[in-house]
């Protein structure tokens, strides 16, 4: 197969500006005073990266945020220069970059004339363009709105004719950064069908990503950079796994100060459930005493995190007494290893378990108490029922689930949700479920549901059900 | 310092051929030192004197020019220092000399000063479009050999600004279409206020000037107007470079296309604008004023290619350094309001004294502004020292221009 990019030592070199003098005056004020004076910190971005892509390949670019991933999409792409190492691209591949979608669109230009402008951008001529006009119009599904000025068009539409035309440019290497961040779910749907079409069609794409579902479902290859650096390069299972253990190992280096904020207050573990980590903690044990819990229960923490209700509960019940749950074995690690220290509390007065598939098998029957705190808002419904079914076995008859989740109040409007200052979307994580679709799974799994509402509101303002096994 | 992949400012690889061109260029220069000096009617009472001592001076600025090495070294790099050098260096043993052997009766002492500054302009000039030429040939011999892996660790270059250029011609057509659109969506009579303007113009300035203040002529207000247009083109040019870069900052971060494409479609633009209202305003003003246009006309092509080339140095420049520094924008305005003044537009060059044409002949917009009206005022082809000048300044700038934006291409995306 014929190499399409190859890299040698690549690396690039930023300087970034601290208190960055812009202005002359600046840097006047500089030579007085050093508080004025710029500071530069050098970084390196990419560090020595070597490997080489045929045609036809699908690269999936997997790493934490600030690894490099990006940064070696523009080097490729052209927009950044490489500062040391070798960085070649076959001559006369056309380069499709979907690094920002809707770049160049002017809100005063009509759809036509926007589309003229920003396929021109990408190196097509005036014929080419022409040609493709047809199929993006049909594409995009805005053949009405064409003549329209960009400014009326809802944010939707914008987004769709911006990616019709990045689909229909038609590259030899496609260049994705992240795309399918935005829109909606058949906007996503439509972006992995089209990357299948061009695998299909035998192009190059590299991608970069952190949905490894849209890694697995596209590429056929994974190159996973660490802080600059070329960590692992091949396989896409073995390469999404070599990810994890990677965030894994961070999360304890988070404890060990080698953080990329340095705090366990800024920690990923804390950030990932969505914030208020330790309100939330401190809400669901309140709620767990005021229930009536005893030292003596047993207790299953399900989605327990980083423990930020477990580490009162492990103080609090008998040894042995906790059981913690989740799917993500990092979050875990990342509690007993960094947030039960601060507080003086052994791991070992509790057990965890971890796996995808809500297995509880390992854990004892007979809980009187499960608890999950913001943890459904993460789960699709499907996987909210089987959670939902694992806990029940292990409930004792009379055993009391309590569950926090998102509600959807009006299930027909799907307009951004705006809380606390933070815009989410009801079909897309953190999910938004009408109170009626929990009934009917729960009632499909065999259990009871019931709203409870709480003087004292939930931190994330999540609503609160207890879910009880239907004794009949 | 400034890295650049092909050499600007090129040496011939005959190092007799750049000594005759010099020698050339420097006796051209020294009599339109004089012309630039001295009116019609005094000129030919000095001229013998000149023609007199020209070997003199010649010859001292060519050995000025050798002694500084300007002849053996090849590298395209540090022409500045050793052609400034020279020169200046030369034309003062040369005026020494002439001292020495004739004494300075009757012999012009401020056009040593002239014919230096003349020589430099058009030492530069000539080596850089020699550089352009070599540029030209290069881009041409990269495009038929084109296979395998394309080197994205190569510098950018010139010649890959223009081969950009020529590939995404299609993006400077719509951005400069763009533009114009943006200009008159939403206005009714859309373009054709571009056109009513010049007229409005002409009405305004001739009540005004003629008839209100009754202290000038038509002759005046034509040549007004004719400098009014040229600097809006050049000053509009200017202002709107500084933010073609900046303003593209999202574009320039997230897709790979020649840069250079910004700066040159401002340019572009602002000439479209130019053409529009010149194409207006002349036919009238031929009209109103009585001024049947001459056969100099054709020249007006050549001495607008000058001025394109010249604008568009300092709006690469400009649009560079406004990356660095957003304090350019507002420094232009204090500068372009200096250079308005220090341009012959609402003064008449042939009414300066003679001491004053010189530096005003050598502000950077004087050549081009001088030059139209004597194309289409005075109905002839412009001076010898006014087409020095210009085609200096245009070489000059451009060449400069392009160095500074070529040097800095690959970090825009990292400073925006």
């Amino acid at each position: 197969m014929e190499r399409v990019i190859e890299t040698q030592g690549l690396s690039k070199r930023f300087l970034l500006r601290h208190n960055p003098s812009g202005s002359l005056k600046e840097r006047f004020l500089g030579l007085i005073h050093s508080s004025h004076r710029e500071q530069t910190e050098v970084f390196w971005a990419l560090r020595d990266v070597s490997l080489s892509i045929h045609a036809g390949e699908a690269v999936g670019i997997i790493g934490r945020n600030g690894s490099g991933k990006s940064t070696f999409l523009r080097l490729v792409a052209g927009i950044h220069r490489p500062t040391e190492g070798r960085l070649g691209v076959r001559r006369g591949s056309r380069i499709g970059t979907m690094i920002e979608l809707g770049i160049g669109f002017h809100p005063e230009l009509t759809g036509t004339e926007n589309l003229f402008l920003s396929a021109s951008v990408h190196g097509l001529s005036h014929a080419q363009i022409q040609a493709l006009y047809g199929p993006i119009v049909e594409y995009s599904g805005l053949h009405d709105f064409m003549d329209v000025a960009l400014k009326n068009y809802s944010s939707g539409m914008v987004v769709r004719l911006a990616f019709a035309l990045a689909a229909n440019l038609d590259p030899d290497i496609l260049l994705l950064d992240e795309v399918f961040a935005v829109g909606d779910e058949a906007f996503q749907q439509q972006c992995i069908k089209t990357m299948q079409k061009f695998r299909g069609d035998g192009r190059t794409i590299l991608f970069v990503s952190h949905s490894s579902a849209a890694v697995r479902s596209i590429c056929d290859r994974v190159c996973l950079l660490d802080r600059g650096r070329l960590q692992f390069d091949g396989d896409v299972s073995r390469g999404l796994d070599e990810y994890e253990r990677l965030n894994t190992r961070r999360a304890v280096e988070v404890h060990s100060g080698e953080s990329d904020t340095g705090t366990v207050e800024g920690g990923w573990h804390r950030v990932v459930p969505g914030g208020h980590w330790v309100e939330g903690g401190d809400w669901a044990f309140q709620l767990l005493r005021r229930e009536g819990v005893k030292a003596s229960d047993l207790v299953l923490d399900v989605g327990c995190g980083g423990l930020s209700t477990g580490r009162h509960l492990l103080q609090f019940l008998e040894a042995g007494r906790y059981y913690g749950f989740d799917l993500n074995q990092a979050l875990v690690l990342a509690g007993t290893t960094i947030e039960l220290p601060r507080v003086g509390v052994s791991p070992d007065r509790g057990a965890y378990l971890f796996n995808p598939e809500f297995d509880l098998s390992a854990a004892p029957e007979g809980f009187r108490f499960a608890i999950s705190e913001g943890f459904f808002s993460r789960l699709p419904l499907n996987r909210i029922a089987r959670c939902i079914a694992s806990v029940l076995r292990r409930l004792t008859p009379d055993g009391r689930f309590y569950a926090t989740w998102f509600e959807n109040f009006d299930p027909l409007a799907f307009d951004p949700i705006v809380r606390q200052g933070v815009t989410t979307f009801s079909d897309t994580e953190p999910y938004h479920y009408p109170f009626a679709q929990l009934v009917s799974i729960c009632n499909a799994v065999g259990a009871n549901v019931e709203r409870i509402d709480c003087d004292d509101p939930h931190p994330r303002g999540e609503s609160l059900m207890l879910i009880t096994c239907r004794n009949d | 310092m400034i890295k650049v992949h092909q050499p600007l400012v090129e040496q011939p690889t005959s190092r007799v051929t750049a000594l005759v061109v010099d020698a050339m260029l420097a006796a051209i220069c020294y009599v339109a030192a004089y012309g630039v000096r001295f009116d019609a009617a005094d000129l030919e009472g000095f001229l013998p004197l000149a023609f007199r001592t020209l070997p003199l001076i010649v010859g001292s600025q060519i050995a000025g020019l050798a002694a500084f090495r300007a002849y053996t070294y090849r590298q395209g790099r540090r022409w500045f220092p050793r052609l400034l050098g020279g020169i200046l260096v030369g034309t003062a043993l040369g005026a020494i000399l002439v001292w020495l052997v004739h004494g300075f009766g009757g012999v012009s002492r401020i056009s040593f000063a002239v014919d230096a500054l003349l020589l430099a302009l058009a030492g530069f000039g000539w080596r850089g479009i020699l550089g352009l030429v070599r540029i030209a040939r290069a881009t041409r011999d990269e495009r038929t050999t084109g296979h395998g892996m394309e080197d994205r660790t190569a510098p950018p270059s010139v010649s890959a600004g223009i081969v950009g250029i020529v590939r995404y011609r299609e993006l400077l057509r719509n951005l400069v279409l763009r533009d114009i659109k943006l200009k008159y969506r939403g206005s009714v009579f859309g373009f054709f206020w571009s056109l009513a303007s010049p007229l409005l113009m002409v009405a305004t300035y001739t009540v005004a000037f003629k008839y209100l203040l009754q202290v000038r002529s038509d002759d005046f207000v034509f040549n007004l107007l004719l400098g009014i247009l040229n600097w809006t083109f050049f000053s509009a040019s200017v202002m709107m470079s500084t933010a073609s870069v900046v303003g593209a900052g999202a574009l320039i971060k997230s897709v790979a296309f020649p840069r250079v494409i910004l700066p040159v479609a401002t340019v572009l633009f602002n000439l479209v604008q130019f053409l529009l209202t010149i194409t207006v305003f002349l036919p009238v003003a031929f009209l109103v004023f009585g001024h049947p246009p001459s056969i100099a006309v054709l020249l007006f092509p050549v001495i607008l290619a000058l001025q394109i080339l010249f604008t568009t140095g300092v709006a690469f420049a400009l649009a560079t350094v406004t990356a660095f520094f957003r304090d350019v924008t507002h420094i232009m305005e204090i500068a372009l309001g200096i250079l308005f003044w220090t341009t012959p537009i609402l003064y008449q060059y042939n009414d300066l004294p003679e001491v004053l044409r010189v530096p005003i002949l050598l502000s950077p917009m004087s050549s081009f502004v001088v030059a139209y009206q004597q194309i289409f005022h005075q109905g002839r082809a412009p001076d010898l020292a006014v087409w020095l000048a210009s085609g200096s300044y245009a070489a000059g700038m451009f060449v400069l221009g392009a160095t500074i934006f070529v040097s800095s291409e690959d970090r825009l995306a990292e400073l925006l």
